[in-house]
């Protein structure tokens, strides 16, 4: 791979993605073996720089690291627009003294690491900025419906909730689409504007619109601090409109995959019963997290694409 | 040597100029023009050293041919006493510097500074130094008590909640780019409440920073019906629109407030300036280093305008005599100012607006823009 950074999935050309995508298969490999190691970024230094909260993302991309036997070194930092504190190009002048090949970042703010990306010369992953993309998601998610169709090409995938504001919706809708996939979406209409129609996707009015057609339904997380706003009256109306339950699912295509970034809210976007049941892929897409996490430290810290590095 | 040019609207005057530096072809082509005014100075003092000096203000002004500078009250600490006003230099050399008061004490849209003592002690009108006012109640009562000291009010039309939402223009790219959107309807809003509150109230208003279509037709219906309403727009909204912000780079020089709008806005400010209804400011805000480097939702909003603004308008009106008008003409009128300084302009020249680094670069950075500014001077 040639690029040095990877800040989103918006404009990525396919044959890039089908690269990202080979190469973690491959990736997969490393941690079905008893000793999950191999010794490809051994002496490179990796660090996860995390404004928001974050687990899951963060020991993902560590666990990625790790097995490609890179240091890695974390920094957390808690702020908020109201906090004055440490501008974040100060915090990367003091991170880059470090002499660090790669950032993992997260941040509040769309577009923080392309300000990083092209003042600094090590490389930037993009762990989510702001409401725009969470492209290493994305990729894990396109590679779980792969392993279940073979390709992406003419598929139907539906995408239900907070789609305004879910940087995990936009990176999908920006990766399926290029890969010749069909994005339907749905949610309240606070959360699914019309504007939406400046990305490449059909907005239908119910869940039930969407989840009729698709061959994956994924689930957008409900973020608890929203409710009771403006944007949605509360959790329970929230599931009974907006939810997946069986009884919906029931009306969707037999092989149907259900999907979720995570972590979940049992009994408003998600039923328990459809959660745990057997559409469900969400602990396949966790797996693939690392396996995806590890293909792209592995292309953009330098190793040659395909894989064939990794053993 | 002297060289005599033409002067716009008539007569001939003369400048010193030195040949060897300007080709025949561009000499021939000078002409003097009225000095230009921006009605939306925001300057960087008092209280923000590193974002401009007086002298760092005036040599841009005297650099883009700018000669009145009505200045907001947005300042630190703001400008809402006569004590104030009293104590702002106002004259600097070819520059004119025109104090606005603050509507509101602290333009917190609250209580009424004391308007009376403020215009008496040098202002030139009165404003809301760009600032959202959330109470209409205020803002009417506001109206009424100024009519009668007969000076324009510069209102810049919101809503405050709405305006307080996103960083851009509220449309399909917002979408695409994962940034929040500011709603033209922000600005919808605040028009149609300026102009009832005009009505009501028969105050003389000028709406600052119109940026929507439909907020031009409004203006263009209250201006037909008899309203004292006038209105500008930033210059640099003539060239950029929000597709501009579109490069991949989320960089914070197209970080406005309020937001670069569409193409349908951008082309009808162009035609609302042509007709008339809408003036022309430069709309300067100028920006420390510190204040720029950052997220694009981060930095603070704003751009230094007076090097760039002349050109940015010719460029986008193609006619130097509509310039002319909407930008050293109207802004006279509404606040009441004679000509007293002239720019020698070339209005066929092209300049890449070139990095002032290590300043935060002007919005226009980049752009080739047509119109050159040689000289100023004062009558």
């Amino acid at each position: 791979m040639t690029r040095k950074d990877l800040l989103g999935l918006r404009g990525m050309p396919r044959t890039e993605i089908e690269n990202i995508l080979s190469t973690a298969a491959s990736m997969r490999e490393v941690g079905r073996r008893k000793i999950k190691k191999v010794p490809t970024l051994r002496g490179r230094l990796v660090v996860t720089l995390f404004f928001e909260n974050s687990t899951r993302t963060r020991t993902s991309f560590e666990l990625a690291a790790k097995r490609l036997s890179a240091d890695t070194l974390s920094f957390s930092v808690s702020t908020s627009s109201t906090t004055k504190g440490e501008s974040l190009m100060d915090t990367a002048r003091n991170i880059h003294a470090m002499s660090p090949d790669a950032i993992i970042m997260r941040h509040a703010c769309a577009g923080a690491p392309h300000l990083l990306g092209r003042s600094f010369p090590f490389s930037v992953i993009n762990a989510g900025d702001g409401i725009n993309e969470h492209p290493s998601q994305a990729l894990l998610d396109m590679l779980t419906m792969q392993d279940h169709w073979g390709s992406l090409e003419g598929r139907t995938v539906a995408i239900v909730g907070d789609v305004q504001h879910s940087r995990v919706a936009r990176s999908n809708i920006y990766g399926l689409t290029t890969m010749g996939a069909r994005v339907l979406v749905a949610g309240p209409g606070t959360m699914c504007r019309r504007e939406l129609a400046g990305l490449p996707v059909e907005r239908r009015h119910t869940i039930d619109d969407v989840v009729a057609e698709a061959d994956a339904v994924m689930m957008l997380r409900i973020q608890r601090e929203r409710l009771g706003k403006a944007l949605l009256p509360s959790a329970r109306e929230y599931a009974a409109f907006y939810g997946l339950d069986l009884a919906r699912l029931q009306r969707a295509r037999p092989e149907v995959l259900v999907m979720h970034p995570g972590p979940i809210n049992r009994g408003v976007e998600i039923g328990a019963d459809v959660a745990d049941g057997e559409r469900s892929v969400i602990l396949d897409q966790v797996t693939n997290g690392i396996a995806v996490r590890m293909a792209l430290l592995f292309l953009l810290l330098g190793g040659r694409e395909g894989g064939e590095d990794a053993g | 040597m002297r060289v005599d040019f033409p002067v716009w609207g008539g007569g001939r005057r003369a400048a010193e100029v030195s040949l060897s530096l300007l080709d025949a072809a561009t000499v021939s082509r000078l002409i003097w023009v009225p000095s230009f005014v921006d009605l939306c100075c925001d300057p960087g003092f008092p209280g923000f050293p590193s974002r401009e000096t007086p002298e760092s203000l005036v040599a841009a002004a005297r650099a883009g041919g700018f000669g009145e500078l009505v200045v907001s009250p947005r300042v630190d600490p703001v400008a809402d006493t006569p004590e104030h006003i009293a104590r702002m230099e106002r004259s600097h050399v070819g520059v004119r510097l025109h104090p606005t008061g603050a509507l509101t004490i602290g333009l917190r849209g609250e209580e009424l500074a004391e308007v009376g003592l403020i215009l008496r002690a040098g202002a030139v009108a009165l404003s809301d130094g760009g600032v959202a006012h959330p109470d209409s109640l205020v803002l009417r009562n506001a109206l009424e008590y100024t009519r009668e000291f007969g000076v324009p009010v510069l209102l810049r039309p919101c809503d405050a909640a709405l305006d307080a939402v996103g960083v851009v223009h509220d449309s399909p790219l917002a979408a695409r780019l994962g940034l929040r959107g500011n709603p033209a309807a922000t600005e919808e809003i605040g028009v149609a409440r300026v102009i009832a509150l005009c009505r009501a109230t028969g105050a003389k208003v000028h709406l600052t920073h119109v940026g929507v279509a439909r907020s031009i037709e409004a203006i263009a219906a209250a201006q037909r019906e008899g309203l004292p309403l006038t209105a500008s727009t930033p210059a640099r909204n003539l060239v950029l629109d929000e597709a501009s912000i579109d490069d991949g780079r989320y960089d914070a020089r197209f970080r406005l407030h309020p937001p670069l709008r569409g193409a349908i806005d951008r082309e009808a400010l162009v035609a609302g300036v042509r007709s008339g209804v809408l003036c022309l400011s430069a709309d300067h805000q100028p920006r420390a280093l510190e204040e720029r480097d950052h997220e694009f939702e981060r930095a603070i909003p704003g751009s230094p305008a007076p090097r760039t603004a002349f050109a940015a308008a010719l460029t986008a009106l193609g006619d130097l005599d509509t310039v002319v008008r909407a930008f050293a003409l109207a802004p006279r009128e509404v606040v009441g100012l004679d000509v007293s300084s002239w720019a020698l302009i070339d209005p066929i020249g092209e300049r890449v607006v070139a990095a002032e680094r290590p300043l935060p670069t002007d919005a226009l950075e980049g752009l080739r823009l047509r119109g050159v500014v040689y000289d100023h001077v004062c009558s």
